[in-house]
């Protein structure tokens, strides 16, 4: 299976991510805390945060992942979806 | 002055519309009563309408000002989108309901009194519903049934509430309330479940993927935004709001990252998106309470055009699986373009609308030195461009190739979403219509170089981390699953209890039935044995006996006379 995120397409965040960075040290400074008047404070956020949020989800999908059926035909999880009124669904459907 | 009625009337009685059985008429007369019931009001100048005394309570069904005018209009555009995205819906139910429910909601935002906002809540409850039902699964009806006792609840609570504070001020206005009283705290609590508060939030992501996809689309846009709007009336300035709304914002960005259902994952978005709302509130700054109109404005186009883009797919390929999807940017571009328009808009992206109403309450959060509020909320941008800027189209329209072979969304569906994201970039380049029809005057200006700088490398350094860590395979696979929150606490292990209590009862039961069965049994041998035909009591000598006994009591009556 083919992947979207090749390495041109790295390359090219990476080249929008340097420009940004170099942008931050010709902004001009406000902010009410003193972190969002340190250089770069943003961009290590933003990348730090994300990685984080992704490694603490895994841990947490590894907690409360459960089957599709686990809520038995009391919930819509293992339904056929098309009963969403979907095109195939609509089209078999007699006129309400 | 003129009789002027609630827009919610028009809706309802719009509601009829659905009664004409040629499909095409019927969807374009259901199309024309938003705009009908948005005619009724705009042009209107501020003030209290349709006041109405009955038994000393005073009622009031159109208090127009800034705050429910707002509402009012995003409701109606919201009302209009959606209709439009069901037009080639043949279930008259379906809408109906819709057309119901969004005339509640409204009905709500514009109630002047508790008692009027009481009986148009409960109308949203109770006409949502059939957007869950619509399905027609046994499913579908189950969750249904979780999400009306959810809701009704919350009803109930507000009336109880509305009782309570009757009987201690005299008044059943629907004001600014303090926590200082039972009945305050039900209607606080009422709002809260309504509002999706932490823990109170689980009806959400329970029905909203188990209605119909056009009715995830409807759903999306009132309930939560009505119950934003009654906090920010009746609760604006309430300390505890800031921690809730800061939670809020956060726990759901973890479940929806690990969300195989999409239509699950914009519902945890919504919990993030209303947690926002919700600390702008609690603020209760003129700048922070702009900060959640606006953003509430913005959130329900934009929350609208996604829920539309999953349902546009799910329409074609009959799933909202992310583990079946992928690789559709080929087959539908458009409903990529708007999908993207819509991702952009709720991560803030600069010239996006998110951008230009989040950055109100995130400033109203710095000015007012909630540091660690502030901090947290940075931490939820992130999260909300995880699960809603990249996931969501990156699960359909990239990711895993499947193969799939559909066609672009029907025509409708396009204008509907193009509609919404015309909307979502129109807001963005230009906000100032929007910050003009705010409670207070704003005076902010989202396109600062510093702003536009920080926030794009906030986002596009996140983005980064994203895209390395699919390289590198770390991102979490899209699996066919569910994740267990806390309605396994009452969807598990309550009704586990139950039944467990349920069947103590029942044996508990049977072994009283049982036991009082054999000793009537006994107690009838008994009678019998005395009674029966062979029964010593029921000797035919009986009467002999009585007339002999009464002889002798005589006998002893008439001895002791003569003694």
């Amino acid at each position: 299976m083919k992947s979207y995120i090749t390495n041109k397409v790295l390359l090219g965040l990476g080249a929008i991510c340097l420009a940004l960075a170099i942008a931050d040290f010709l902004r001009h400074r406000h902010g009410v805390f003193e972190v969002e008047r340190s250089p770069l404070f943003f961009a290590v956020f933003g990348f730090v945060v994300y990685a984080t949020l992704i490694f603490l989800s895994r841990v947490l999908r590894r907690l409360v992942m459960r089957p599709e059926d686990y809520y038995g035909e009391r919930a819509t999880d293992e339904e056929d979806e098309s009963s969403a009124g979907t095109e195939k669904h609509l089209d078999e459907a007699p006129d309400a | 002055m003129p009789e002027i009625l609630s827009p919610a009337f028009v809706y309802v009685a719009g509601a009829f519309a659905a009664l004409i059985p040629w499909r095409i008429p019927r969807a374009v007369i259901l199309l024309a009563i938003p705009l009908v019931a948005l005619a009724s009001f705009v042009s209107l100048p501020y003030a209290n309408y349709d006041l109405l005394n009955i038994f000393d309570l005073q009622l009031g069904f159109l208090r127009l000002d800034a705050l429910s005018f707002v509402f009012a209009l995003v409701f109606s555009l919201a009302a209009f989108l959606s209709l439009l995205f069901a037009f080639h819906l043949r279930d008259r139910l379906e809408q109906a309901a819709s057309l119901i429910y969004a005339g509640a909601a409204i009905g709500a935002v514009f109630a002047a009194d508790l008692l009027t906002l009481f009986i148009f809540w409960e109308g949203t409850a109770l006409a949502s519903v059939f957007l869950i039902w619509a399905r027609r699964t046994e499913g579908a009806w189950y969750t249904g049934l979780r999400y009306l006792a959810i809701q009704i609840g919350s009803g109930l609570l507000l009336l109880a509430g509305l009782i309570l504070r009757y009987h201690d001020t005299g008044s059943i206005a629907f004001e600014h309330m303090e926590l200082d009283s039972l009945g305050t705290w039900l209607i606080f609590l009422s709002f809260g479940i309504k509002c999706a508060f932490p823990l109170l939030h689980n009806w959400l992501q329970d029905t909203y993927p188990a209605a119909t996809l056009t009715g995830s689309v409807t759903l999306s846009a009132f309930t939560t935004k009505l119950a934003v709007y009654a906090l920010a009336r009746g609760f604006a300035g309430t300390e505890s709001l800031i921690y809730i709304g800061a939670v809020m914002t956060i726990f759901p960005v973890f479940f929806a990252a690990i969300e195989n259902n999409l239509r699950r994952v914009l519902a945890y978005s919504i919990n993030n998106q209303i947690g926002f709302m919700v600390v702008g509130i609690g603020i209760g700054t003129p700048l922070a309470l702009d900060g959640t109109v606006a953003h509430a404005f913005a959130h329900v186009i934009y929350k609208g055009l996604l829920f539309m883009s999953v349902g546009a797919v799910m329409y074609r390929t009959g799933t909202a699986k992310a583990s079946e999807l992928g690789g559709l940017w080929k087959s539908m571009p458009l409903t990529m373009a708007f999908c993207v328009v819509g991702a952009m808009s709720i991560s803030a992206f600069p010239l996006f609308s998110g951008f230009v109403s989040k950055s109100l309450i995130l400033s109203a959060s710095a000015d007012t030195g909630h540091f660690v509020v502030w901090l947290t909320l940075l931490v939820a941008s992130v999260g909300v461009l995880e699960h809603s800027g990249i996931k969501i189209p990156y699960s359909m329209f990239f990711g895993h190739d499947r193969g799939l072979k559909v066609k672009e969304a029907p025509l409708h569906m396009l204008i509907a979403m193009g509609l919404a994201a015309a909307l979502c970039v129109g807001i963005g380049i230009w906000p100032q219509p929007l910050y003009g029809l705010l409670p207070y005057p704003v005076d902010f200006h989202p396109y600062t170089t510093d702003h536009v700088v920080t926030q794009l490398q906030l986002l596009f350094f996140a983005a980064l981390a994203f895209a390395m860590l699919i390289r590198y395979g770390l991102y979490p696979v899209e699996l066919r699953s569910i994740n267990l929150d806390f309605d396994w606490f009452y969807r598990r292990l309550l009704s586990g209890m139950m039944i467990v209590v349920a069947d103590q009862v029942r044996t508990a039961w049977r072994g009283l039935v049982r036991s009082v069965d054999y000793r009537l049994d006994r107690l009838l041998v008994a009678v019998y044995r005395t009674h029966g035909p062979e029964g010593i009591l029921a000797r035919t000598s009986q009467t002999g006996a009585m007339v002999f006994w009464i002889a002798v009591l005589l006998g002893i009556t008439l001895a002791l006379t003569y003694l």
